[in-house]
């Protein structure tokens, strides 16, 4: 009698605890809200998950965090403590540093005024950050990130993850070792683009006066300008092929065969109001018009 | 029975020692064995004169913000080995004094190797692009790199693999992935373009290609050294 009594309250128990400790293991969502001055600096540390950033017009930041395990916590902190935040920090800590995956990952969603400057460290998540008018740094390891309508400066670094820029205004500095990198409809008066063995794609109209320059070693570039656009083209690939499709394009230069610089092109489109400077080890470059297609799309 | 306990000295329990034991011997403790294992160990010997010569020199340097991200690799470092338990926020660096507390070995090369980067002659950094990743803005600020800094910056790619190796089984598998395939495709670059600078020493180029792969492979184990710490 005794010992079913015992089994009983056993079988209880596993009922009742093991969906409970599945509960707990789950998920958990938080919010914060932190009231801001107009042009705060913010900075995000992650390690796995994805961290979207948009901004808004109140002078707050809402974030909302989406924890793969309660073991993890999220750090935050204001400067000044007290009253409209200049700098808000907000990091991931994991209490068990055995987690992996899922479990450790935190997804964050922040809403952020608009002047927000942003330093975000996702080392194996996605970054996304839309509308900023302050500057981005963003770090990554194996994670893709994606920065759309910044006005702001951009310095966006992968190492195996893609990287897209889509209307830039700020000087750009994008930079992978295996991911591919895309620029797309840049107003930005410099950028700087380089890869070692992943591909960049170059899509716009260059701003007048701006300077791009971008290098790659094994990855190929492409370069497509509507044809009304007017720069001046540098670009050499020592190993690799170079295949202008601009059928007006004025060249100063072209060495198809020079062995010290490979295949050059070195010319004028239009009245080359901007300067493209391109370069690739062994990657082939292309130079091609830009097909009819809408950038919104590509977001 | 010299030869077990010189063995005994080289092993990787006395660098475990020898990094326990590292903060209280610059504080003025004696640690007689610590110098004994920096004598019969080359990487010990290496981190302790660095360490050192930095204590020395950040002596006569004017004060100056260092570069933010060194700072937060430390703290996060020290946060994550659960050797500190700090609240401060990112933008709050910690006192050179604290830096020189007990520290995990390879926090340490980290902090040396970006040190070395940063102060190794020809690297240029661009004054204007104030990012937190200085080593990264000098990369594309970086056209042309002397055989000697080139030596240098060898040296110091060395010791970080030689971090990297010995603490690569701890990084997790998706990450150790992207790590390796990146710094295959860098080697691969880099024995290109050193197999052509063989044959055309003054192709300028490649030289450029050259530096840049160094630096960035620095870069890669710097942050592999990072994350594995965090």
């Amino acid at each position: 009698m005794i010992r079913d009594s015992q089994e009983k309250i056993l079988f209880l128990l596993l009922v009742t605890l093991v969906p409970a400790s599945a509960w707990c293991a789950g998920p958990v969502r938080q919010e914060a809200i932190f009231y801001t001055i107009s042009l705060p600096r913010i900075s995000i540390t992650n390690l796995d998950g994805t961290v979207l950033v948009r901004s808004w017009d109140k002078s707050q930041i809402h974030a909302g965090y989406l924890i793969g395990s309660p073991r993890i916590e999220i750090d935050t902190e204001q400067i000044p403590a007290k009253g409209d935040a200049e700098k808000v920090s907000l990091a991931t800590h994991l209490l068990d540093p055995s987690l992996q995956g899922p479990q450790a990952s935190v997804d964050y969603t922040l809403d952020v005024p608009l002047g927000s400057s942003l330093e975000i460290r996702n080392s194996q998540g996605i970054v996304r950050v839309e509308g900023i008018h302050g500057d981005a740094w963003v770090e990554s390891v194996g994670g893709g990130i994606t920065i759309i309508d910044t006005t702001g400066e951009v310095i966006a670094r992968s190492i195996g993850g893609e990287i897209r820029i889509i209307h830039p205004a700020g000087y750009v500095e994008a930079s992978s070792v295996t991911g591919n990198l895309e620029l797309m409809s840049p107003a930005s008066p410099s950028i700087r683009a380089t890869t070692t063995s992943g591909r960049i794609l170059y899509e716009g109209n260059p701003a007048a006066a701006a300077e791009y320059v971008m290098s790659s070693y094994n990855g190929d570039i492409d370069i497509l300008c509507p044809p009304a656009a007017s720069f001046e083209l540098k670009a050499r690939s020592v190993h690799g092929k170079l295949i202008n499709q601009f059928p007006r394009f004025s060249r100063k230069h072209h060495h198809p065969s020079v062995s010290s610089y490979g295949n050059a092109l070195f010319g004028t489109h239009n009245e080359g109001a901007a300067t493209l400077e391109v370069t690739s080890f062994n990657g082939t470059i292309r130079i091609s018009p830009q097909e009819q297609h809408s950038v919104d799309n590509l977001k | 029975m010299k030869e077990e306990e010189n063995q005994e000295l080289r092993s990787g329990s006395a660098c475990a020692r020898f990094a326990e034991d590292i903060s209280a011997y610059l504080e003025g403790e004696d640690r007689p064995q610590l110098l004994s294992h920096a004598a019969a160990c080359g990487f010990c010997q290496c981190m302790l004169a660095d360490i050192q010569l930095i204590r020395s020199a950040s002596a006569e340097l004017m004060p100056e913000d260092p570069p933010l991200k060194v700072w937060a690799n430390v703290r996060l470092a020290l946060v994550e080995e659960g050797i500190i338990r700090s609240r401060h926020g990112f933008w709050r660096l910690p006192s050179l004094p604290s830096l020189l507390r007990p520290m995990p070995m390879a926090a340490a090369a980290v902090v040396v190797a970006v040190i070395i980067l940063f102060k190794a002659p020809g690297v240029v950094v661009h004054p204007r692009v104030e990012t937190p990743n200085v080593i990264h803005a000098a990369v594309f600020e970086q056209s042309y790199m002397r055989p000697q800094d080139l030596q240098s910056l060898k040296q110091t790619i060395q010791q970080l693999e030689g971090a990297y190796s010995a603490n690569s089984t701890l990084l997790e598998p998706s990450l150790k992935t992207t790590y390796e395939k990146s710094l295959a495709s860098l080697d691969d670059e880099i024995h290109e373009c050193q197999a052509i600078m063989q044959e055309e020493p003054q192709d300028e180029l490649t030289r450029e290609y050259l530096s840049r792969a160094y630096i960035q492979k620095a870069q890669l184990l710097q942050s592999a050294l990072d994350y594995n710490l965090r």
